[in-house]
């Protein structure tokens, strides 16, 4: 046999004997790579659909609307803009009617009434051109001579979410009957939002129907609330936006005429931003996934390697190459890195493929692009390449660097005797000698059980921000259910159509119906909060203000600084609002917010307000003021919506049915539908986290079955020598167990202190951008505490039980006979 | 009954193309007490007796009994028990735990023996001359030193039956001669003690010689020259 034919021979038997430890190394660098670049491939996603959503139905350049809430016209503002579109500069204008409504509905879990939007959609030219409504299922409706049934497409989300089916009837107030003829939804409703800015995919209903139809139900006959144009030239929008902005002031004076870029538009920013924050979120969890599992693949690479050194050094001594003797263990390295990148495609296609179906069904966009991102592979790719590579060739290295004789001398079981391992070795330990002998291993090789750990403790660190994650969320929604709801019974919050004052017969209606025991009037309205930061620069939020009494017996919110406004131009904000504005109780904002003018016309008006103190609600726009702040903003004695105790005893769907029925009522809704919409927002957050969680238990069961593995090859003749002695394989076992179980102790509290800082980065940082609108609790929950821990212990503990194979098939005369 | 017994025992090695007997229908029997030398060259089924004997190992043919046991009956816990507590092994590599020091060495032997007697490991550790070795580490030894150790371990455990596998291999003259002086005394104290050796010297302690060839028994019976004295060997 040649010299070359040996060494061939040689590496295919070393491929042989190792396979199964090479292709579990293989597969815990192929999660590492795949996640990575499964969760990576989500922004790239995210934007290529958005771009092409909108560009399919065609969304607007501008909207047009009053701020004030005024109608206009229907084709005045076409005819206002009319020398625009002559010159070219605008290409197509729409009106619409979209008005608050409330929709009745049967559902698979029974009636839902929800808050909404009407959406009048102009058809008369056929179909829309702008903002076009893409059918999911079904179609308009046919609405034949004589019918006197009309029809809706109704949201996506809100139907499938609810179970509405097809064909099925809804109710809007004043007892009107529509067909569901088809789900669907426009770009600025691919994610349903209300005021508050949350998205409401469950819980707020969008209803499209003809224009002329809206109109005619909504008595609004040849009234438009919004015109949506699109331009010749949407790259530079500035220019034409001043124009146009004159232009309409002029035509429409005391409307306070807005007018809203599509970068400006909520659902469009929250698509973009939310696919770069979230993207945030992944590449955070992948780094730290893929970290885990190089770290760990190289220190088991280096592991499989250095059992091999003696043999470097008994080729060194006898003078082989030194190409030769690195070749073995670097072809080793290889094989590795090959089947590592094959893998690790088949995983990062199956998070895709995970990834694609909670993204699709959180995300309803009318076109999903989800191909596999091969430039997202290819850089993690190279790495996982490179890690098992550079892991077989520093053990290589430094075994040919060093005499031969040291080499021979260094066996895998040979201690170290630099640094801690002296010291640590000789730590006295109380028990018999083979219950000491677990610790002893541990402490005898400080620097490779700290490279184990450390590998270990990485994964679990990400499975605790993980855990970290989810109590956070669970703590936010309690926070917010707890601060929302009445101990005693519910409370229904019901909204005008328009302001009523406190002294109207509605009140005195509601007041006396049955099952309601209190009613608390409210004025609730939206606005900004600005204040300026350390460099100078503006921090504004958005608003959502309820005027309330504090000494009302129904309800008031808690306070966590500070103290309940008592003046006018004091404000109560919440945490969060006080920490996106930096600011305290005792401090001043400009608060942006609505007035009726002594003319009776609506407008706002920017002023300075103290902040009185601050609620722990986590919803940011939760802000509250007196009632004597009314006479300043012109609406004393008004109010726009009524808060209802109801008796326990009362039934809640036939009170929220029959106040629904009442004219002059917008929407009827139970307290704490908000903290529901914050659930939906953050639940396509948990799914994906299910899938994190997952994958990182995998990731630790595979290490830790690894590094057992290894162990148990390292210890075979240890093992054999004890067995020799007459102690059963089980206490072999429970040995081995608790040496790993000791690692995975270890493991878990540094993984708790890595989970922990991972998790503060994400929530006050990915969090914070990504829903800024939620201000998040972070909390670490006693269960996760002690889950990361008896997980870490027990995953890793038990991974020697999955290598009993090895002891009980032990030949312990050919283990005893194996030279050091 | 003897203590141990070996009848018609063959060991056969089956390694797909080749066959190897390693023992060749071998029946021998030892008694409480007795100090046997097994001699024969290499690869001629000296380790893979002991092995047998030392229940590490299942023959191809025949039966061994230990005390009245016969382990092709035994089950694993079984077979455990006996090394537990009736064989103790001092192997030719030594096979000491890296992790543990020398007098922990020794220790592990009283532990899993469950030795309760008043002989502690530091006792044992004097015994073969290494009481100022007790807290160095095997890698802090020389050879001879852990060749020692790994006899202190065996002595520790008590057990009636001591197998050594070249136990003197690594050990200078002097040191060589105090290691035998301690086997023939476990002798004297009932132990049935059965060393493995080339050394044709060292025959001359025993109370009986086995010597072996090709897997058989050639002879068995008295040193030639009569039983000499410890103190009376050279080599």
């Amino acid at each position: 046999m040649s010299y070359r034919a040996l060494w061939v021979k040689w590496i295919l038997r070393d491929l042989r004997s190792r396979w199964i430890q090479v292709i579990l190394i293989s597969f815990v660098i192929a999660i590492g790579t795949g996640t990575y670049s499964g969760l990576s491939s989500t922004t790239s996603w995210r934007l290529k659909s958005n771009d092409a959503s909108f560009s399919k139905t065609n969304m607007h350049d501008f909207k047009v609307y009053s701020q004030t809430g005024n109608l206009f016209q229907e084709g005045k503002i076409r005819e206002v803009l009319a020398p625009l579109v002559k010159n070219g500069l605008i290409t197509g204008i729409e009106e619409r009617l979209s008005l608050p409504t409330q929709i009745k509905a049967e559902g698979i879990n029974g009636a839902i009434i929800a808050p909404g939007l009407l959406v009048g959609i102009d058809k008369s030219k056929g179909a829309s051109q702008i903002d076009k409504l893409h059918l999911t299922e079904g179609d308009w409706g046919s609405y034949d001579t004589g019918s006197k049934i009309d029809y809706a497409v109704l949201d996506h989300t809100f139907a499938e979410t609810n179970g509405i089916p097809n064909s099925s009837i809804i109710e809007l107030p004043g007892n009107k009957k529509i067909k569901v003829s088809g789900t669907g939804l426009t770009p600025q409703h691919f994610i349903p939002i209300n005021d508050s800015g949350l998205g409401f995919g469950g819980v707020f209903a969008i209803v499209y129907m003809p224009l002329e139809k809206v109109q005619h139900i909504r008595n609004q006959e040849g009234k438009t609330s919004e015109s949506l144009i699109t331009i010749s030239d949407p790259e530079n929008p500035e220019n034409l936006k001043t124009e146009l902005k004159l232009l309409l002031q002029q035509s429409f004076p005391n409307y306070g005429i807005g007018i809203e870029g599509k970068k400006e538009d909520r659902v469009y920013k929250l698509l973009y931003e939310g696919a770069d924050a979230d993207q945030k979120f992944y590449h955070v969890i992948g780094i730290a996934i893929l970290l885990g599992a190089v770290f760990a693949a190289f220190n088991l690479t280096v592991r499989v390697v250095q059992s091999q050194r003696r043999e470097i050094g008994i080729g060194m001594a006898m003078g082989a190459s030194l190409l030769g003797l690195a070749a073995r263990p670097i072809i080793l390295g290889i094989n590795i890195s090959i089947l590592g990148t094959i893998f690790g495609i088949f995983v990062g296609k199956l998070i895709n493929g995970a990834m694609r179906n909670v993204l699709m069904q959180e995300l309803p966009l009318p076109i999903w692009l989800t191909p596999f991102e091969p430039k997202y592979f290819l850089w993690v790719g190279i790495g996982g390449f490179l890690a098992p590579i550079i892991a077989t060739l520093v053990p290589v290295i430094f075994g040919l660097n060093i005499q031969p004789v040291e080499a021979i001398r260094t066996g895998h079981l040979a201690p170290i005797r630099k640094g801690l391992s002296p010291l640590l070795s000789r730590l006295p330990l109380p028990g018999n000698t083979f219950w000491q002998m677990p610790f002893r291993n541990l402490l005898r090789t400080p620097r490779r059980t700290f490279l184990t750990m450390l590998g270990i403790a990485g994964v679990i660190g990400v499975m605790t921000s993980v855990l970290g994650m989810v109590d956070s969320f669970t703590l936010t929604l309690d926070k917010a259910t707890s601060e929302s709801s009445i101990k005693e019974s519910p409370r229904i919050e019901v909204v005008f159509n328009s302001f009523q004052p406190v002294d109207a017969a509605i009140f005195t209606y509601l007041k006396d119906k049955q099952g309601v025991s209190k009613i608390q009037p409210v004025i609730q309205f939206a606005g900004t909060a600005k204040n300026k930061k350390a460099n100078n620069s503006d921090i504004e939020i958005n608003l959502l203000t309820t005027i309330i009494d504090f000494q009302n017996t129904m309800w008031r919110p808690t306070l966590v600084s500070g103290k309940y406004p008592e003046e006018p131009n004091e404000i109560l904000i919440s945490s969060a609002a006080a920490k996106s504005l930096e600011v305290t109780s005792g401090d001043q904002v400009l608060v942006n917010h609505p007035i009726i003018t002594v003319q009776g016309s609506p407008g706002f008006l920017e002023t300075q307000f103290t902040i009185s103190g601050i609620h722990p609600h986590p919803f940011r726009a939760y802000s509250y003021m007196v009632p004597s702040q009314t006479k300043k903003s012109g609406m004393y004695g008004l109010a726009g919506g009524v808060w209802i105790q109801t008796d326990q005893s009362a039934d809640l769907d036939n009170i929220q049915t029959d106040l629904y029925s009442i004219a002059g009522v917008s929407s009827v809704r139970e307290s704490g539908i908000n903290d529901r919409a914050m659930k939906e927002e953050l639940k396509g957050q948990m799914d994906i986290l299910k899938i994190v969680q997952f994958i990182v238990l995998f990731l630790a069961l595979l290490i830790a079955f690894n590094t057992a593995s290894i162990n148990m090859d390292d210890r075979a003749r240890e093992h054999a020598t004890i067995m020799a002695f007459g102690l059963p394989v089980s206490k072999i076992m429970l040995m081995s167990i608790i040496e790993s179980a000791t690692l995975g102790l270890l493991a878990s509290i540094a993984g708790l202190g890595i989970g922990f800082l991972l998790l503060d980065y994400f929530i006050n940082t990915v969090f914070a951008s990504a829903l800024p609108e939620i201000g998040m609790y972070l909390a670490v929950s006693t269960a996760t505490y002690a889950t990361t821990i008896i997980l870490g212990v027990f995953a890793v503990g038990i991974a020697p039980i999955f290598a009993i194979r090895k002891l009980t098939k032990a030949d312990i005369p050919s283990s005893l006979r194996i030279l050091e | 009954m003897a203590l141990i017994e070996l009848s018609n025992i063959s060991k056969i090695y089956d390694t797909g193309s080749v066959t190897v007997k390693a023992l060749d229908k071998v029946t021998l029997s030892i008694e409480e007490g007795e100090f046997v030398v097994v001699l024969g060259p290499s690869g001629c089924g000296k380790t893979t007796m002991l092995n047998l004997i030392g229940a590490l190992d299942t023959p191809s043919r025949g039966t061994v009994t230990i005390g009245g046991f016969d382990l092709s009956t035994g089950n694993r816990s079984s077979l455990s028990r006996i090394r537990r507590n009736t064989v103790s092994f001092v192997f030719q590599s030594f096979n000491l735990f890296p992790g543990l020091t020398a007098e922990e060495n020794v220790q592990f032997g009283l532990d899993v023996s469950g030795n309760k007697s008043e002989y502690t490991a530091a006792n044992v550790l004097a015994d073969v001359g290494l009481e100022n070795r007790s807290t160095h580490f095997p890698h802090e030894l020389s050879g001879g030193e852990q060749q020692r150790v790994a006899i202190a371990r065996a002595l520790a455990t008590s057990n009636p039956i001591l197998l050594a596998d070249e136990p003197t291999g690594e050990l200078d003259f002097e040191t060589g001669k105090q290691i035998l002086k301690l086997l023939v005394s476990q002798a004297n104290m009932n132990r049935a003690v059965l060393v493995v050796s080339h050394n044709r010297e060292i025959a001359q302690i025993a109370d009986r010689v086995i010597q072996l060839s090709s897997g058989q028994i050639i002879s068995d019976g008295p040193p030639i020259d009569g039983k000499k004295d410890v103190d009376s060997l050279r080599w």
